[in-house]
């Protein structure tokens, strides 16, 4: 069955890529088409701006020969416009009569040479490494010269990389979206009612006919469920009539005498995937608007500077999801994961529809507050269920499908909210954020069982942060490892290279897309890294090896400058918390049993999360400080050392202390 | 005969299992919706790009024939003539609009914010003399993009701005031009996933149909024919082993609870 599901998800890919070039390359063909011609428009509105002013000189009787400094007026026009290199005069003869200063060009020795010899027309053409046009000069309806203007050929290859980049981008995206909806299909149609049939058969084996298959509407190997069913209902009716009777039933098996018909709910973490990437996926929709949105509530009221109010409800839902991740965790392992996450993104739904509606900032603060408390609480909620729910010996393949689903949903959200907000507007938008939350939210509802957590369930108080710091492994892991991974991401990935970038003179475009290499990286390693993790009894190696290639990603443009360092350092700084991340929550699971058992699943889950964030914060201020007073290789240089030697006190305590047996040692 | 149902005398009734979900048809159908929804996205997310790039390679044409007036009313004032008394102005600001393809209008106004010298359907709705800080910028409302370029007195001060609108028509017709392209190239390319992935999950599901037809009817006859042995190469030994014991076990029981009711029943 794993080898038909395999080939089946190849075949998928293969189909999906192949019509994805497709579309993107008949794409492009159309784009150079019509772009290049409204490229090279612009150079065709200067040559009739200069023209127009030729004519005139020409209608006023000056000769064409004898123009007077006609060379600086070509020079200041060339300038002027940033879209044209040169523009040169050439007589009936097509000599060359005035230029632009053409010998400063690249090669303009032979494009002078080649603009003195070639055939003049109309159509636009490539001149060595320029893009050249020649236009008439007429008076009285008889040609006196041409004009050639020209920019470099590349303007043309620039136009059309920068679009073959972003269409590669939509790519991605696109792929993205699609391999999330795939996993939980093929999990719903094969491998769940697989799942149920194996229960079913190793129940009736064990002589319990209690238990029925739940009914199925999707077709696949659940079409079984009703034969199966069929099967059992008819033993437990003569167990019943035999009951009835009053005659003795075997004793080693067990029936349905009371007629309950229950089922047996089975739960795969793939079920959690695809809701919890709408979430995801429906509050990143306006993270490349958002600072805009907000700035339409400038209020003067509240006496802010623009930007610090603008920053405001993007801090509040930070902290709002920080701070009430405990009480969700606690809260999801009291009330069962289907509730929590169900409670999680209605409230994110009602919150986006209300911001939407937002009146003012004020308003705008409570909404996204709301949001912030939805969010976090999916956000537990989901990271609980994977471990709970998963294999110990899939626990890091758990993690790994998390942390991909985040980014993914964060990565394609980004992607096309902006898109979105340019052709519905931000209320729409919004209200169609909160359409996909209720649909994750429905989505829970019917597909996860529901019930709670294994573990103790308690009130959340905050004398529990301190008991799982003073937990020695909790302590190290999170503030050693978990720490200095949300410092590097924040600190250099999201404030440093930006900057860094813009100060290199890229483009924001550019360096979107650059970033986005980050987020790939983990997303395509991820579930590799941990297939071998999961395989291994324990993941410490993992967090020091991801850990020390973190390290030496961030001082990686210190070593090759410009894009191609800061690509290698983003590939290498998400392959390292690809290795590392995931594993970190494993660790933890395997390290701190004791913990666990003490505060519970989810709330030990909500207290790492919480103190993790901490980086969050620090990231930019440390950064931002070692740039201020030292320079961008310095800070690099500086940061990987410490992370270096976090990991390296990792490595050293860890393996010093005995391995705990893990609470959750599931099969 | 069946090659997997080699060890059962009964045949699989094709025609019952037709009413069946058919596997293949749900799965390709689903998948094909998928790659079709993601090749969709793919189309849509272009269509934004080609329309984000015509728009700035357009604005940056513009901003010539902005900058070609811009200097002709600087040329102007350097001479001691304002935009008012200009006498070339009006015609030379006719003579582009006409000439400027996709250009909606062309104003020239003042540091107060009064139009001076215009051409076309002039946007009334934005407040052009609060751009006025000495920078280029850009703009627009229902009906146009706009750039302004302020421009300067012979003492550096501002003293209007030259401001031409690009028609969003225009933009509109080459967009959907580009969407009717991409929209009829996505349809082929549905036709086509459609196609493969339909005869593509058939072909790889036979066998797996052909096991769920074998279980299916294994099932069936649980309790009116003896169990079968059965091969199932793709549901798996595990499956299979399931099966014959669940049959076993289920016959066996009922067969008990028959008997006892029976002689119940007698008596």
């Amino acid at each position: 069955m794993t080898k038909l599901l395999r080939r089946l998800l190849l075949f998928t890919l293969l189909v999906l890529v192949l019509s994805s070039i497709f579309v993107s390359i008949s794409a492009g063909k159309y784009f150079e088409a019509s772009l290049t011609e409204q490229r090279v428009s612009e150079q065709r509105e200067v040559a009739r701006s200069v023209i127009a002013t030729i004519e005139k000189a020409l209608t006023h009787g000056v000769p064409y020969e004898k123009f007077v400094e006609a060379e600086s007026y070509l020079e200041i026009d060339n300038k002027n416009n940033p879209g044209v290199d040169y523009i040169a005069l050439t007589g009936p003869d097509k000599k060359i009569i005035y230029s632009s200063d053409i010998a400063q060009l690249k090669g303009g020795e032979a494009l002078y040479q080649a603009l003195s010899e070639m055939d003049v027309g109309s159509e636009g053409r490539r001149i060595g490494d320029y893009f050249n046009i020649s236009i008439p000069i007429d008076l009285k309806g008889e040609t006196v010269g041409w004009m050639n203007i020209g920019a470099e050929a590349n303007f043309v290859e620039q136009i059309l990389f920068n679009i073959a980049l972003d269409i590669l981008t939509v790519l991605i995206v696109a792929a993205l979206v699609a391999f999330q909806m795939l996993g939980p299909m093929l999990t719903l149609l094969f491998s769940t009612p697989l799942k149920g049939l194996k229960t079913v058969f190793a129940s009736v084996a064990a002589g319990d006919f209690r238990n029925y298959l739940h009914p199925d509407f999707i077709g696949s190997v659940g079409r079984l469920n009703r034969s199966i069913n069929n099967i059992i209902a008819r033993v437990n009716q003569q167990a019943r009539a035999a009951n009835n009777a009053a005659l003795e039933l075997p004793k080693s098996l067990l029936f349905d005498l009371a007629a309950t018909h229950s089922y047996i709910r089975l739960e795969s973490v793939e079920l959690i995937r695809w809701p919890f990437f709408l979430v995801i996926f429906s509050e990143s929709l306006s993270l490349s608007f958002f600072p805009t949105f907000v700035g339409h509530f400038h209020d003067t009221l509240f006496g802010l500077p623009r930007d610090i109010m603008i920053g405001l409800p993007i801090t509040l839902f930070m902290l709002v999801w920080t701070v009430s991740m405990p009480y969700s965790g606690t809260w999801c392992d009291k009330i069962g994961y289907r509730r929590a996450f169900g409670f999680g993104a209605m409230m994110t739904t009602i919150g986006l529809v209300l911001t939407a509606f937002s009146a003012g900032l004020s308003d705008l603060l409570i909404w996204r507050s709301m949001t912030a408390v939805g969010y976090g609480t999916v956000y537990v909620t989901t990271q609980a269920f994977i471990i709970n729910k998963s294999p110990a010996s899939e626990r890091t393949r758990g993690n790994a499908m998390f942390q991909t689903s985040f980014f993914a949903g964060s990565l394609s959200g980004a992607a096309i909210g902006g898109i979105l907000v340019d052709r519905l507007g931000y209320q729409l938008t919004f209200l169609l954020s909160g359409t996909l939350s209720l649909l994750s939210a429905l989505y829970v509802i019917w597909f996860l069982a529901p019930g709670v957590s294994n573990t103790i369930k308690r009130k959340f108080a905050l004398i529990d942060v301190g008991t799982a710091i003073r937990n020695r492994e909790f302590g190290i892991i999170t503030i050693l490892a978990a720490i200095p991974a949300k410092i590097a991401l924040a600190g250099f990935l999201y404030y440093s290279i930006p900057i860094y970038l813009k100060g290199l003179g890229y483009s924001q475009s550019l360096t979107g897309r650059i970033m986005m290499v980050y987020g790939l990286s983990i997303i395509l390693v991820a579930p590799i890294v941990a297939k071998l993790a999961d395989q291994r009894t324990d993941r410490l190696q993992f967090v020091v090896f991801g850990g020390f290639i973190a390290a030496l990603a961030m001082a990686v443009p210190d070593v090759f400058q410009g894009t191609t360092g800061v690509i290698l350092s983003m590939i290498g700084l998400g392959v390292g918390h690809a290795i590392c991340v995931s594993a970190q929550m494993t660790l933890i699971n395997d390290r701190c049993g004791v913990l666990v058992e003490e505060v519970g699943q989810a709330s030990t889950i909500a207290i790492f999360r919480l103190i993790e964030r901490t980086g969050s914060i620090l990231g930019p201020i440390i950064f931002g400080t070692l740039i201020t007073f030292s320079s961008y290789s310095y800070t690099f240089a500086i940061m990987a050392i410490f992370s270096m030697l976090s990991t390296s006190i990792i490595a050293f305590f860890l393996s010093s202390f005995a391995k705990r047996v893990p609470l959750f040692q599931k099969s | 005969m069946d090659l997997h149902s080699r060890n059962i005398p009964f045949q699989i009734d094709r025609q019952a299992n037709a009413k069946n979900h058919q596997l293949w048809i749900n799965l390709g159908v689903s998948l094909s919706l998928i790659i079709s929804l993601a090749i969709g996205l793919i189309s849509f997310l272009n269509l934004y790009v080609f329309q984000k790039t015509y728009k700035d390679l357009n604005i940056a044409r513009l901003s010539v024939v902005a900058r070609d007036l811009r200097e002709t009313v600087e040329v102007g004032l350097n001479l001691g003539l304002s935009p008012q008394s200009n006498t070339e102005l009006d015609g030379l600001v006719f003579s582009i609009k006409e000439k400027t393809e996709g250009l909606r209008f062309l104003v020239i106004i003042d540091e107060k914010g009064s139009q001076l010298n215009h051409a076309g359907a002039v946007s009334s709705e934005l407040e052009w003399a609060k751009r006025l800080d000495g920078n280029s910028w850009t703009d627009e409302d229902n009906e146009s993009y706009q750039v302004g370029l302020p421009f300067r007195n012979n003492f550096g001060i501002v003293v209007g701005a030259v401001i031409i609108g690009y028609d969003k028509s225009a933009l509109e017709l080459a967009v959907n031009a580009m969407r009717n392209s991409l929209v009829i190239d996505w349809l082929y390319a549905v036709g086509a996933v459609f196609v493969t992935m339909l005869s593509g999950v058939w072909f790889l599901t036979i066998q797996l149909q052909r096991d769920l037809d074998i279980t299916e009817k294994v099932l069936e006859h649980t309790f009116t024919e003896k169990p079968y042995d059965v091969s199932l190469p793709v549901l798996g030994s595990d499956i299979k082993e399931g099966l014959t014991d669940f049959v076993r076990i289920s016959r066996n029981t009922s067969k008990e609870l028959a008997r006892s009711l029976e002689i119940v029943s007698k008596s």
